[in-house]
């Protein structure tokens, strides 16, 4: 796939969100929802500040856990559905 | 024009009508927060009940420009931060104003460091102790078993930020508990989340843990991002400050007894 034409992500500018015991609190103001992000994730949700491909989350996890890139690409397709389906990451186009 | 000033989580809000009558009602409701004429206001509040607005079934906060419009079941206000007024076209029923003021107060709480909580809410020696928890979690219990305690409420509390300190407000909006309350304020001691499964009794809880207990008892309507993003501030500090745990309340036949073990040598919060 052509890098730049990779859909980029990024946070939800309409979510409140408060880092506190290492872990980042989301809120979704419009059902008043709580969303927790763990320590590890917590990395991505402040790389996700500007927008960033699957790739480059990948590339950015692999490098600071040091962990193989299949099993990245897991964990990361996994979050990116999970953060769309809550609303609190958007596809910038 | 008829008047009377409330004055509710040191929120000093006038009252303004053209019915004397129900300003008459809403001062003998309200008695024990109703301040004295002559001293200045933080808002001014005006009644009409000449149009009856469209039926809501939900609570909703809609904020256009620097105005908020606050509506629900037989209630409609225009809130004008900048201007300090709100007009609100509500059924002449005390009931519904009572449920109008709790939703007007929880969004004027904002712009004065405070929010209110789904909470008992207890004060002795100058200490106050916070009991939140949902519907059923024994808030009204807590209120009837706190002998020697000033009750400040059974449903909903104020907590305000002044001077870097955490205070506890007491309010009119009560659940079961049927006794007369004061207009009364003290010090945030202790945070406890009310769980009747609990089998320890009391457990200590990390600032995570609590803070996000807190923001599930918070009440509150408005959708926007910054008045929540204020409301996770101003909690996440709260949480880092006072020390809370969760209680099974049935545990502690002398509660009275259980905050002074508490508050011995514990300073306020600062």
């Amino acid at each position: 796939m052509d890098y730049l034409k990779e859909p980029k992500l990024i946070r939800n500018s309409k979510v409140a969100w408060q880092e506190i015991d290492d872990a980042i609190v989301v809120v979704t103001p419009w059902n008043k929802q709580i969303h927790i992000i763990s320590e590890t994730a917590s990395m991505l949700w402040r790389a996700l500040a500007l927008p960033k491909s699957e790739k480059d989350l990948v590339t950015l996890i692999v490098q600071e856990y040091e962990i193989d890139e299949v099993r990245a690409e897991q964990d990361i397709r996994t979050f990116i559905k999970e953060s769309i389906e809550k609303g609190i990451v958007d596809i910038k186009e | 024009m008829e008047y009377c000033v409330l004055n509710i989580g040191g929120l000093k809000v006038q009252v303004d009508g053209h019915d004397r009558e129900f300003i008459n009602l809403v001062s003998s409701q309200y008695i024990d927060f109703i301040q004295p004429g002559g001293e200045s206001i933080d808002l001014k509040l005006t009644l009409s009940h000449d149009s009856w607005p469209e039926d809501t079934e939900d609570i909703s906060i809609e904020k256009i420009n620097n105005s908020y419009i606050l509506a629900g079941e037989k209630f409609e206000c225009l809130l004008d931060t900048q201007a300090r007024s709100a007009a609100v076209r509500i059924i002449k029923e005390l009931t519904h104003f009572n449920t109008f003021l709790r939703v007007f107060y929880s969004q004027v709480l904002v712009f004065s460091e405070g929010f209110m909580v789904h909470a008992a809410g207890l004060i002795r020696n100058n200490r106050a102790y916070l009991f939140a928890g949902p519907s059923e979690s024994g808030k009204t219990t807590t209120a009837k078993r706190a002998n020697g305690f000033d009750i400040l409420s059974d449903e909903l509390v104020i907590i305000r930020r002044i001077n870097n300190i955490f205070f506890l407000y007491s309010t009119p909006f009560s659940g079961e508990y049927t006794q007369r309350i004061k207009n009364l304020k003290a010090p945030l001691s202790n945070i406890f989340f009310l769980n009747k499964r609990l089998k320890t009794g009391l457990v200590s809880k990390s600032s995570l843990s609590s803070f996000i207990d807190l923001l599930e008892n918070i009440f509150f309507f408005d959708q926007e991002k910054d008045s929540s993003q204020f409301i996770l501030g101003l909690s996440s500090r709260l949480t880092a400050v006072i020390e809370s745990f969760d209680i099974n309340i049935l545990s502690y036949s002398d509660l009275g007894r259980f905050v002074d073990g508490l508050s011995k040598g514990a300073e306020a919060n600062t």
